[in-house]
This record gives structure tokens, sequence and C-alpha cells, in this order.
């Protein structure tokens, strides 16, 4: 387990030797299991998977069975309350929820009953809160459908269904929340004033449909409350059974799944010092990054000038050059003063990086420096071969043709010129 | 003995370079502008470079330590650099010095030189003291 901050520094001491690990940089603080290596690779792969709960399927079941035996004014009540939360405020998106709600009154009477009274309210509450002061539109539909049947005359039974719907919707200055509340009440109630025995047993159905649509444009928490309640009240009964059954089945149309991946990569960098540095030979400290090898030289006493690079056709030889010649590294980057006073350099890693050579040629014989000119004439802007004077070679062009040879004295024959390229 | 660590914060290269040669500089990077006013009022204009400082300094090495130093030049251009001076300084910064020119001084014969030859660069250092 470790712990690292951006820009600290840090000092191992392993035995007699001292490793200064440089920095350790971090791009997030961190803790995390690894196990140090020569290698000293490490990656970290940090992979969070958010899902919004858009899609909400919600099936409930709910089953009473209420036994009455001379037991008045049972009641039975449910609240169901859903809270959905949308992606994010400011978007439009319909959402359709369907509410079936079937709902079976059985009311069996084995005996004599007189004025039996079964009265159901069902009260239907929406409320919508939102946060955002702003036009929105509630539009409720409620359909209401009541179907009775009896297998007795119809004279003796007497259905009232009451129904009555208010909706309210408060409307307040912008800037303050407001509440819109939607309530449903209606009434069911079943007067027999005579049954003969002969109609015992009676099946009631009493079905139920009921459609529930809102659509806002937007809303951060949606509360449906259901209040079911059931009271039925007799004068005189005898075994009376009464059994509700509720089902409720709620399924959202829109699915929305959102995943959000995040990959974390941080790497690790150390150096150290060992012993007495060399000064004399390419030896740097080379710790977790990577450095080019150390050139082997092979010193000849000529330099070659070809071309084409590839299977060369033309080929000038002269002697090396003198001392003085200057390898000039030219990088194009950006040199800025901040306000805050820090000075800050960007270079972008494809950015050109000239690398000129500048080399003097002394003592050339006529025909030498002849060659030169001509070569240079004949590949006038174009891709050339230069082996140095340590064998290494070379691919550019003569970025200075136009230089002039100067006789310095009798069959001597001095020339120079710039040479920009690449190492091979 | 000078040494050069790169990119800094994430120091992965140290090149070491022998001690500069006499005549290395060292001056601060604040500036500042006088103008004087129609009644005769003098102001100052200050930019002040808080603790930066400006090194210049001359090098003679190997040839075989100047490849070194030219392919760290090439490997971190921009890269931020950390120097520990030949005094013993610690300093944070950049290489100003564009182009860096590396030029052959004369021959060394010595076993140790493989190149045979001596170079030269001026290189030019700006940041801040550790």
């Amino acid at each position: 387990m470790a712990q690292y901050q951006v820009g600290k520094q840090m000092i191992y001491e392993t035995g007699t030797s001292q490793y200064q690990v440089g920095v350790i940089y971090v791009f997030e603080t961190a803790s995390a299991e690894f196990e140090r290596s020569e290698s000293h690779d490490l990656e970290f792969s940090h992979e969070m998977i958010v899902s919004f709960p858009v899609y909400v399927e919600s099936d409930l079941e709910f089953s009473a069975d209420v036994d009455l035996i001379n037991t008045l004014q049972p009641e039975v009540e449910q609240i169901v309350q859903f809270t959905q939360t949308l992606p994010a405020p400011g978007q439009t998106k319909e959402h359709e929820a369907e509410s079936d709600l079937e709902f079976s009154h059985t009311v069996d009477v084995v005996n004599f009953a007189q004025s039996v009274e079964s009265t159901i309210l069902f009260e239907d509450e929406s409320n919508s809160t939102n946060p955002q002061p702003f036009e929105e539109d509630v539009e409720q539909i409620v359909e209401f459908d009541d179907e009775a049947d009896s297998s007795i005359e119809d004279r003796l039974v007497e259905q009232t269904v009451e129904f009555d719907h208010t909706n309210t919707k408060l409307k307040v200055t912008d800037g303050i929340d407001r509440s819109e509340s939607h309530t449903v009440e209606f009434s069911d109630e079943g007067q027999k004033v005579f049954i003969s025995v002969d109609a015992i047993p009676l099946d009631a159905e009493n079905d139920v449909l009921f459609t529930h649509l809102a659509t806002t444009p937007i809303f951060k928490a949606a509360f449906n409350n259901i209040v079911f309640a059931q009271t039925a009240d007799q004068e005189r009964t005898k075994f009376v059974e009464s059994t509700v059954e509720f089902d409720q089945e709620v399924t959202l149309a829109v699915s929305i799944s959102r995943e959000v991946e995040s990959d974390l990569e941080f790497s690790q960098h150390y150096v150290y010092e060992i012993g007495t540095p060399e000064l004399c030979f390419y030896a740097p400290i080379v710790g977790s990054g990577t450095f080019p090898a150390a050139p082997i030289l092979v010193k000849q006493s000529f330099v070659t000038l070809f071309y084409p690079t590839v299977s060369p056709t033309l080929t000038v030889q002269i002697r090396a050059p003198e001392f003085g010649d200057r390898d000039r590294l030219q990088h194009d980057k950006i040199n800025r003063d901040t306000r805050g006073g820090s000075l800050k350099i960007f270079a972008d890693t494809t950015w050109p990086k000239l690398q000129i050579l500048e080399m003097q040629f002394t003592g050339l014989k006529e025909t030498e420096a002849q060659a030169v000119l001509d070569f240079f004439e004949d590949t006038l802007g174009l891709e050339v071969g230069f082996t140095d004077w340590e064998s290494r070679t070379w691919h550019g062009v003569i970025v200075s043709p136009d230089r002039e040879l100067v006789r310095s004295k009798r069959n001597n024959v001095d020339i120079s010129f710039e040479f920009e390229g690449e190492l091979q | 003995m000078m040494r050069l660590g790169a990119p800094y914060p994430g120091v992965e290269v140290y090149t070491y370079l022998p001690d500069p040669e006499f005549a290395d500089t060292e001056n601060s990077v604040g500036s500042v502008e006088f103008k004087r006013s129609m009644t005769n009022v003098r102001y100052s204009y200050v930019k002040s470079r808080a603790q930066h400082r400006r090194l210049s300094f001359s090098i003679i090495m190997t040839r075989m330590k100047a490849l070194e130093l030219r392919a760290f030049i090439l490997k971190y251009p921009a890269s931020q650099i950390q120097l520990r001076d030949h005094l013993g300084d610690h300093w944070l910064g950049y290489i100003t010095t564009n182009p860096n020119e590396f030029e052959t001084t004369g021959a060394n014969r010595s076993t140790a030189n493989v190149g045979h030859a001596m170079s030269r660069i001026t290189l030019e250092f700006r940041g801040v003291k550790q």
C-alpha cells in the first residue's frame, strides 16, 4: 500500500547504495497494492461505470384476504410510492406510465343479509414538485370503467358509483417551488335491499380499469401516492367474507443506460546515482526512461558525399574537415514568460528538429574542389547522403550550394558547406 | 562537475558534464523600464521574474561526452531540467539557447577520448535556484 503525491521526491536506501528517486509523478493520489520491480512499469487502470436508474420497472402485486366474521369497518391501506430521477434538468423527455389496476371485489353472503353496504374509497394522489420555476404542462388522463354483473334481478341490486376528480394545480410566483396535486376519488356503493335465499351465493365482479398518464416536461421527483381504503358497513351480517385482490404493474417505457469509463494511467520515474560519474565517456545515468545508446565511432580521414542515398551512382570523396566544424541543433519551440514571472517552454514532439553540420575543408586539389561543386550542382535540392569522418551516415540536403571555393595557395583550394540532415 | 537531469518532475536521465570554463555568468532576468510624464514625473515599470536567474557557461568536453549531451538535448528539447552546477547549487529551469551549437575545438588523443577530439558548447540556462 503506497500513497504518492505529485512532485514529491523520495530517497530509498538499500544496503550501501543510496537511490534517489527523482520524482514519482502521479496525476492522482491513489492507493494501490503493487510490487516494485526492475522495470518499474506501473500501469493503473481505473474503470468506473455509473448507471443512471432511469429504467424503472415495478411489478407490484398486492393481495389481501380479509375474512370478516362479524367485524366492522375493515380497512386496507396501501401506499405506493415511487421516485424517478430524470437524467438532467432542462431536457424534455416524455414518459408514459401505465398502471393497470385490477380490482375485484367479491362479496359472499352465506346467509341472510340485510342492508349490506360496501363502500370503496379509491384515492389517487399525484404530486409533482419541481425546483425549477418554469412553465410546465401536466396532463393527466383518468379513465374509469366500472362494470358490475349480478346474477340476480336488477331491481334487487342498487349500485351507485360516485366518481370525483379533483385536479388542483398551484402556480406561485417564479422562483418559488410550486406544487400540484391531483386527487381522484371515487366510491362504489352497492345496496341490496332484499336478497332471497336461492340467490345465494352471490358473485359480484367489479373491474376497475385505471389508466394514469402524466406528462411533465421536466420534473425532478414525482410522488404517486395511492391510498386504497375499503370500508364495509353492515347492519346485520352473518359470515361475510370479503376478499380484496389488488394488482398493480408499473412499467416505464423509457430505458436509458449510461456508462462512464475512466481510464487512469500514471507512470513512475526514477533515476539514481552510484559511484563517481564518468565525465569522458558516453555514460548517462538512465533510470526508468530510455536513452540512445552510445554511437560507435570509426575514425576515417575522408568524408563521402553520395547520391542517391540508396544505390548511389554519384559519389565524391574528399578529406576530412578542419577542426572548428559545427554541429548545430535547432528546435522549434515556444518560449513564453507568464504574468507570474515564470518561464514556459513547449515543443511538440512532431515539430521540426534541425540538425545542421557546418564544415570547412582545406587543402583540396582543384579537381576535388571542382568535383564537389559539380556534385552540388547535380544534386541541387535533392536528398543526398553524407558519410562523415566518424563513419556515421547522414541523409539530407546541402543548404549552401552557393558557397565559393577559395584558392588560398598554389594547388590548395578551400571549400565549405552546410549540410542539414538526419543521422541514420 | 555539473549534472543535468530531465525531464522534470519525472527525472529519468542524468548526464554529467565537466566544470565550465571561467567566465561563466549569472544574472537576474528582471527588468525595469523608466518613463517620464509630461509633468516630469518619473514612472518605473518593473517586470519581476521572481528569483529567476540566467546562467551562461561554456563547457569543453570530450567528443563522446559531447555526443551524450547532444543526445540529451535532442531528447529533451523543451523539458524542464534539473541542474546541479559546478558550485553544487541546484537549479530548476530550461536550456534557453536555440540553436545549440557544438564546435570541435581540437584533437585529444588520450585513450579515454574515443572520439579523439574535444568539443565546446555554450549553454544558457534560465531557472530558479532550489
